[in-house]
């Protein structure tokens, strides 16, 4: 009663108990759902850092990676006033150059990138993407030079009508030749979310809204069957991403993707407290100390780039020996398809969580990792080289 | 006019002013807790301006941000309450001081009002920012390259490009990464005249007809590692509640220093 007295006489007392209640009551989770919308019934969409917006019937306004605003315009018809030439873009857009691997396998994902794809950075044996592979045969696709060092000429031949890139140095250049540029990465790493709606972005330049929908419907539930797989386990292992290079220590933070999925199937994600970008910088100590205790680690390089084998890793970087799961966890990494392949991000996140929790998944065979082994195979080569070493 | 009266002293109440200050603590709070929770939602309110922030970000998440537009509220009945209790003290103060002999005295008694005067001042100008500037974001410049400043024919060049790289031996991690850039920038508006020139860093703002142009990044930011083209990123601002905040700040000062004299005079 006394207590009913006191609320009556200072309401702000119950609007403060009801603040706190609010701000306490929102934790983590909430990023899981923030914004899940089905982009066809709603004017405006956020994404991490980009953005789609409808302004008219016909027009809609997106905002890129890096803060700048597109206007989208079907094909022959006037575009709104108030933007510059190089913010306007023809809708669908049939021909594009692309700088990021996941830029391109959105493309495949909105079932475009046969007929739109004209430029690639990386040459022909790098690439693992079939539709990629005989286009450059073909010669519809042009390799332009790695991204330091674009053959601007070439491009222009390609006449794109847009430029999909990370690099921000090109647009001047992209200005003067008329076509327009999207930054597809974002300062600060993508979260789970924007990594699954990124294909929202891109959908409305090819007016592909309802494909995107169906590939975020499918990466939804993957990551609802991860949930639902993982959330009784008993043991949360601690799992860490990253690796110590010459003279940098690169690893993935706490708010990207990686970081989130590691939560969210029931572990521990050893770098939760670093924000930033993407394959952010740590200190060294930092690393050895999480690395202390973590039972996996997922490294950068592939085996093509000297994760053969943990004896392999730690000659390359004797500093790196010192974590555990390089003397008795497990190590993985990525096989040459990983990063080609994020129109299966739903295969990708499972595969994680299988390597996570093998418990939960029996008789999983992994499609985008690799374990590493302890050592090397003897090989008849190695074995002659060990041979004329002991001589 | 009774009522009026009534009204005007109830708005000047400390009171008041002690609910709303509580209240904004627990608001600010809250707020703190959804800002952490998503940086994507507010980080554009930085340059969409409010009133387009409100309509697309806030209207589809509005649990997410109604704290802040609790804020705005709180905050206008603050403006309002010190507005009317600094107005209704210095009504005061001027019918009971004489002013022959005591003016200097009268001048130092005004200095916690002139502070008031100013906070508000400031606010206002916030409120003028948030509602009228205009950002144009990443904008990129290449050495000898241009970008003209929006709604003008003024075009701004990249003269030069410096960066420090750190050279010390104490932090071995920051060895050969870029610690301070100063681009020099050449703003021309008309062919023959004298342009106008300026160094652009971090902190290092350049002003030029209403507009202000601020670094947001460069590149190469090392120099080991990936081989990048030099170039700046900055954003470009047309921000009229810039004078506001800036009398508002000389006005504090000049009530801070006022208030700082009477109180060194009262305690001698």
């Amino acid at each position: 009663m006394e207590e009913t007295m006191l609320l009556k006489r200072h309401p702000f007392i119950l609007l403060i108990l009801l603040g706190l209640s609010a701000a306490f009551g929102c934790n983590r989770n909430d990023s899981d759902t923030f914004g899940e919308k089905d982009i066809s019934d709603i004017s405006f969409m956020s994404i991490g850092s980009f953005s789609v917006e409808r302004i008219a019937d016909n027009w809609t306004e997106v905002r890129d990676g890096a803060g700048r605003t597109l206007v989208l315009v079907p094909r022959g018809e006037k575009a709104p006033e108030g933007y510059e030439p190089q913010q306007v873009v023809q809708v669908p857009v049939k021909r594009v150059v692309a700088y990021g691997y996941f830029d391109i396998a959105i493309l495949k994902t909105l079932g475009v990138l046969e007929d739109v794809l004209v430029g690639v950075t990386a040459d022909i044996d790098e690439w693992t993407i079939p539709e990629v592979v005989s286009g450059m045969k073909s010669g519809k696709i042009a390799f332009l030079g790695g991204y330091s060092a674009i053959d601007f000429e070439r491009l222009k031949q390609q006449s794109p009508e847009l430029v999909l890139t990370w690099d921000p140095s090109i647009i001047p250049m992209m200005d003067e030749m008329g076509v327009a540029c999207a930054i597809t990465t974002t300062p600060v790493a993508m979260c789970l979310h924007a990594r699954m709606r990124f294909v929202s972005f891109l959908a409305p330049f090819f007016n592909k809204e309802k494909k995107a929908k169906e590939y975020f419907d499918r990466v939804s539930t993957a990551l609802s069957s991860i949930r639902e797989k993982t959330k009784n386990v008993a043991h949360e292992p601690k799992v860490m991403w990253g690796d110590i290079y010459e003279k940098r220590v690169l690893v993935e933070p706490g708010n990207a993707w990686v970081g989130e999925l590691v939560g969210l199937a029931q572990s521990d994600y050893q770098f939760d407290d670093v924000y930033g970008k993407s394959c952010i910088e740590i200190s060294l100590e930092r690393f050895l100390y999480s690395g202390k205790d973590a039972d996996i680690f997922f490294t950068y390089r592939t085996e093509k780039t000297g994760a053969t084998s943990k004896a392999a890793l730690a000659k390359t970087n004797p500093l790196l020996a010192r974590i555990k799961p390089l003397k008795n966890g497990k190590v993985f990494s990525p096989l040459p398809n990983y990063v080609q392949s994020g129109d299966k991000l739903d295969e990708i996140l499972t595969d994680i969580s299988a390597i996570i929790h093998p418990e939960c998944y029996p008789g999983h065979a992994l499609r985008y990792f690799r374990e590493v082994p302890d050592k090397d195979p003897v090989t008849p080569f190695t074995a002659m080289k060990r041979i004329s070493n002991i001589k | 006019m009774k009522l009026i009266n009534t009204i005007w002293e109830k708005l000047g109440s400390i009171q008041l002013t002690f609910y709303l200050i509580t209240l904004m603590v627990v608001d600010l709070t809250t707020g703190f807790f959804f800002l952490k929770a998503h940086p994507h939602l507010f980080q554009p309110l930085n340059d969409t301006g409010f009133i387009k922030w409100a309509t697309t970000y806030a209207k589809s998440n509005p649990y997410e941000s109604a704290w802040l537009f609790i804020l705005i509220f709180l905050m206008t009945i603050l403006s309002v309450n010190t507005f009317a209790c600094t107005t209704q003290r210095m009504i005061l103060l001027v019918r009971h001081h004489g002013f022959a002999d005591q003016k200097i005295r009268f001048i130092l008694k005004l200095s916690p009002h002139i502070m008031h005067y100013a906070m508000l001042i400031m606010l206002l100008g916030y409120l003028v920012s948030y509602l009228t500037s205009q950002a144009w974001e990443s904008n990129v410049l290449l050495p000898g390259k241009t970008v003209r400043l929006p709604g003008s024919s003024c075009q701004v060049r990249l003269t030069d490009l410096a960066i420090d790289y750190y050279q010390g031996k104490r932090l071995v991690h920051m060895q050969d990464r870029g610690i301070d850039v100063r681009a020099a920038l050449c703003i021309q508006c008309e062919k023959g005249k004298e342009p106008v020139t300026g160094i652009l860093g971090y902190n290092r703002p350049i002003g030029f007809r209403g507009y202000s142009l601020h670094l947001k990044d460069f590149a190469p930011k090392s120099k080991s590692g990936m081989a990048i083209r030099k170039y700046i990123q900055f954003t470009i601002r047309k921000d009229p509640g810039t004078g506001f905040y800036f009398t508002g700040m000389i006005l504090f000062t000049i009530g801070l220093l006022l208030y700082l004299t009477n109180w060194l005079t009262a305690r001698n």
